[in-house]
């Protein structure tokens, strides 16, 4: 009896368990169909756009690059690139104006490990990425592109969905964002009278125009925006340091018109600053407006100085200034221009065989034990035409909050240059702290320091305006509070 | 009972089975699996033309299009200009298929060729020496050349680089087929190094050998001396050997064999190699039988010079 029900047992999972044929999916298709559907659902979006698309792609190195592409149901794709806007374009093929001469070259789309866009064979779009050097230039040209890594952009995108018509992108290799928008009939026209190209050109022509330091105000704190038609820097000050958010952008060319003289700017993802998400930059009421993610919108103004704190000093945001009579004419003023700069130099042409000060560099570093020690690097040029310098090593300290600075002491650098050249330019070396000397004759060690009447100066440390016709540069400021008027202007560097 | 109970059993179970799984898949043979073939893009003239040179006569496929799959991922490549393939491919195959297969038959190459060309725009940096990659070869079934955006048929030096690297990767092919006599191994060993890219060409004259790549490893070395003689003559070779003996004849040197007498035995080694192992010989031979090296040397006269 057991071994019957058993049996039947058996036999039942036998007949019940034996074959279900049907192939169970979560979805309704296989893997395979739905990856074939899903690109030829692209290549129909990409082939069917009437006005063909606006592509830009943000690149690591040097921001947005915007082309006007149309593809075509036979895997061919062209392409105009605003790129000869900012490079000089140096393809092999000999033509640089990419923003003019439309070129056609082969695309498709795969499946990897998303369905993707590639840029198959050579056009536009390659220059950005290409790592290739000739004849010791960088392709796409005049600098910035690594060899080895181009402009660190992408050719071979992976489709990260449509929204609003855009179609949005991820390069595979740098993860570089790119984005097609439709282009509207104006847009191509545009695009195809060269219009790619002057939108940079004008504005950057509006930027220099109408911005020193542009500046808006989020959650009540001052954000210093350092704009360019490629990519933004925004600044902004914490407690104890200066935040720094960059970002790629886009220009589009249709939003210039005659009541807006320049063109919206776009970010490839929303940026945060200072807790708050901005998706573009617009003109709109007469001025350029950051808008946020809620539609919210922040004016920008021009001011003449940046809106945060100078951070001057070993490890800051700035380590240098360079200072000369001519990158800084119109900034460098009386008394320091009269008293100190031109004296030093009218001194030493006329003291020492015609030799003339060519630029001073004011670094703020630390020696080998750590302590603060500032060099000051003149360097002038002899009758001959050759250049040489002359250092000397200041102590200094800072303030508390760091906006002073003190110079309490001086040394030669052990060279016979300024061992020299002191002699003829004390008002220059002397405005930052007073030595005078006991004995003064021979190598730098045999001359003796009067150390009780060394007077060491303090400064105030702020931004200045740039008043140099033509310059861009950030210029600051060492300003005597013994004396307030008399600053020593600098070009501030980073390194 | 329990005998026919087990029979039972068995004969449900073979039902079971017998009956089980008469699956018939409903298979669409034209549709091909994604990314495995199923790469597919509108011919066009390019296309055409690999196939009617390249893919039929030979089964070479010659990838231009770019297939990161075919490539390093971890290096920064891009593909190669469109109008640019059909003139490279054309000196490819007159001054490396054309003569072999006159001196060795249309079987040779078809044996021996590798099976895939992948084509790349750019060269390949190498961050850790510095040194940029322009051609690489994968066991005989794929030649990878680099920097081919750069060709201009009527630059010959750059043509003679180009070739010199097809030239190469195929030495690769057929030592990896048969194999080079190990007296060649043995001709100059102390002068292989691995970081043979800190070492000057004027070393490499001293310890005899063509270039100082050549000092990487005896294959290299062998493809190196093979592909050197073919694509920059005899009389490039010649040369060579003659800076290698002045500097043998200069005693400040202190060498400690000749060079010269080096590079010679390595070439009658080549020579006797392409002759017993393949029949081809590497000069023109007195009974007005053209070599190889001579086939080569007119190939690329031709192709410099538009004819």
């Amino acid at each position: 009896m057991k071994t019957k029900i058993l049996t039947l047992l058996l036999a039942a999972s036998v007949l019940f368990t034996a074959c279900d044929l049907k192939e169970d999916y979560t979805f309704d298709e296989t893997p395979d169909e739905r990856l074939i559907r899903v690109l030829e659902e692209y290549s129909e979006t990409l082939t069917s756009a009437p006005n063909g698309w606006m592509l830009s792609v943000n690149t690591e190195i040097s921001g947005g690059f915007t082309h006007w592409v149309t593809f075509d149901k036979s895997n061919r794709v062209v392409m105009l690139s605003d790129l000869d806007a900012t490079w000089i374009v140096n393809p092999s093929w000999g033509d640089q104006s990419t923003s003019v001469k439309p070129i056609e070259s082969s695309y498709r789309l795969k499946a990897m490990q998303l369905p993707s866009l590639i840029f198959d064979t050579y056009t536009y779009i390659h220059l950005l990425a290409d790592p290739q050097a000739k004849d010791n230039e960088y392709r796409p040209g005049n600098g910035g592109a690594v060899n080895g890594e181009g402009l660190k952009s992408d050719f071979e995108f992976y489709f990260q969905g449509i929204d609003n018509g855009k179609v949005y992108l991820r390069g595979r290799y740098y993860n570089t964002l790119a984005v097609l928008t439709p282009a509207t009939p104006e847009e191509a026209q545009a695009a195809l009278s060269g219009d790619l190209k002057t939108v940079h050109e004008d504005f950057s022509a509006y930027l220099d125009a109408n911005f020193v330091n542009a500046v808006a105000t989020v959650n009540d704190q001052p954000i210093w925006l350092r704009l360019g038609s490629r990519s933004m820097t925004c600044l902004f000050s914490s407690d104890t340091r200066t935040e720094q958010v960059s970002a790629g952008l886009y220009l589009d060319m249709l939003s210039q018109t005659s009541s807006a003289p320049t063109s919206n700017m776009y970010f490839f993802e929303p940026i945060e600053i200072n807790g708050v998400k901005f998706t573009q930059i617009r003109w709109q009421d007469n001025g350029y407006h950051l808008v946020d993610i809620e539609g919210k919108t922040y004016p920008i103004t021009d001011a003449a100085t940046p809106p945060i704190k100078l951070r001057l000093g070993p490890g800051k945001d700035y380590i240098r200034m360079r200072t000369n009579d001519v990158e800084l004419a119109g900034t460098m003023k009386d008394p320091f221009l009269t008293n100190v700069y031109v004296a030093a130099y009218n001194s030493l042409f006329a003291g020492n065989g015609g030799r003339k000060i060519q630029k001073i560099e004011f670094t703020f570093g630390t020696n080998a034990l750590g302590l603060p020690v500032a060099i000051l690097e003149m360097t002038y040029q002899n009758s001959a035409g050759t250049n040489y310098i002359a250092k000397w090593w200041y102590k200094y300290e800072f303030n508390s909050d760091g906006s002073e600075i003190t110079f309490t002491d001086r040394d030669q650098s052990g060279s016979s240059n300024e061992n020299g050249r002191e002699e003829f330019v004390r008002m220059l070396v002397d405005y930052f702290c007073y030595v005078p000397y006991t004995s003064s004759s021979g190598a730098y060690v045999n001359w003796v320091k009067d150390v009780d009447n060394i007077q060491p100066y303090t400064f105030k440390i702020d931004w200045i305006k740039n008043e140099t016709l033509g310059s861009s540069e950030i210029v600051g400021g060492l300003e005597r509070t013994d004396d307030p008027g008399n600053i020593f202007p600098g070009i501030l560097l980073t390194k | 009972m329990k005998k026919i109970n087990l029979y039972i059993l068995v004969a449900l179970l073979s039902i079971g089975f017998l009956a089980s799984c008469n699956k018939e898949d409903d298979l669409d043979m034209n549709h091909e699996i994604l990314g495995l073939g199923g790469d597919i893009w509108e011919k066009t003239e390019i296309d055409y033309w690999i196939y009617d040179n390249y893919t039929k006569p030979y089964n070479i496929d010659i990838k231009y299009k770019w297939d990161q799959y075919e490539l390093d991922y971890n290096r920064m490549l891009v593909p190669m200009e469109e109008e640019k393939v059909i003139p490279i491919m054309n000196a490819v195959k007159k001054v490396w298929i054309d003569p072999y297969e006159a001196l060795a038959g249309a079987n040779f190459i078809k044996a021996l060729s590798p099976k895939k060309f992948v084509l790349v725009g750019s060269a390949k940096y190498n961050p850790s020496n510095g040194t940029i990659t322009l051609g690489e070869a994968e066991g005989g079934r794929k030649i990878v050349l680099y920097r081919l955006n750069w060709f201009d048929p009527s630059d010959k030096a750059l043509v003679q680089r180009i070739m010199k690297t097809v030239h190469h990767e195929f030495g690769h092919t057929m030592h990896q087929r048969t194999m080079f006599s190990q007296e060649f191994t043995e001709l100059t060993a102390e002068g292989y190094t691995s970081s043979w890219t800190n070492t000057d060409d004027t070393e490499a004259i001293q310890l005899g050998f063509v270039s100082t790549y050549a000092r990487n490893n005896y294959d290299e070395d062998f493809v190196e001396t093979l592909s050197f003689i073919l694509v920059y003559g005899r009389t490039w070779f010649d040369n060579r050997v003659a800076l290698a003996q002045a500097a043998w004849d200069d005693p400040s040197l202190n060498l400690k064999y000749n060079p010269a007498e080096k590079l010679r035995q390595k070439e009658t080694i080549i020579k006797d190699y392409l002759k017993t192992v393949w029949g081809i010989e590497l000069y023109d031979l007195d009974d007005g039988t053209i070599g190889l090296e001579t086939k080569v040397q007119q190939a690329i006269v031709e192709v410099t010079s538009g004819l």
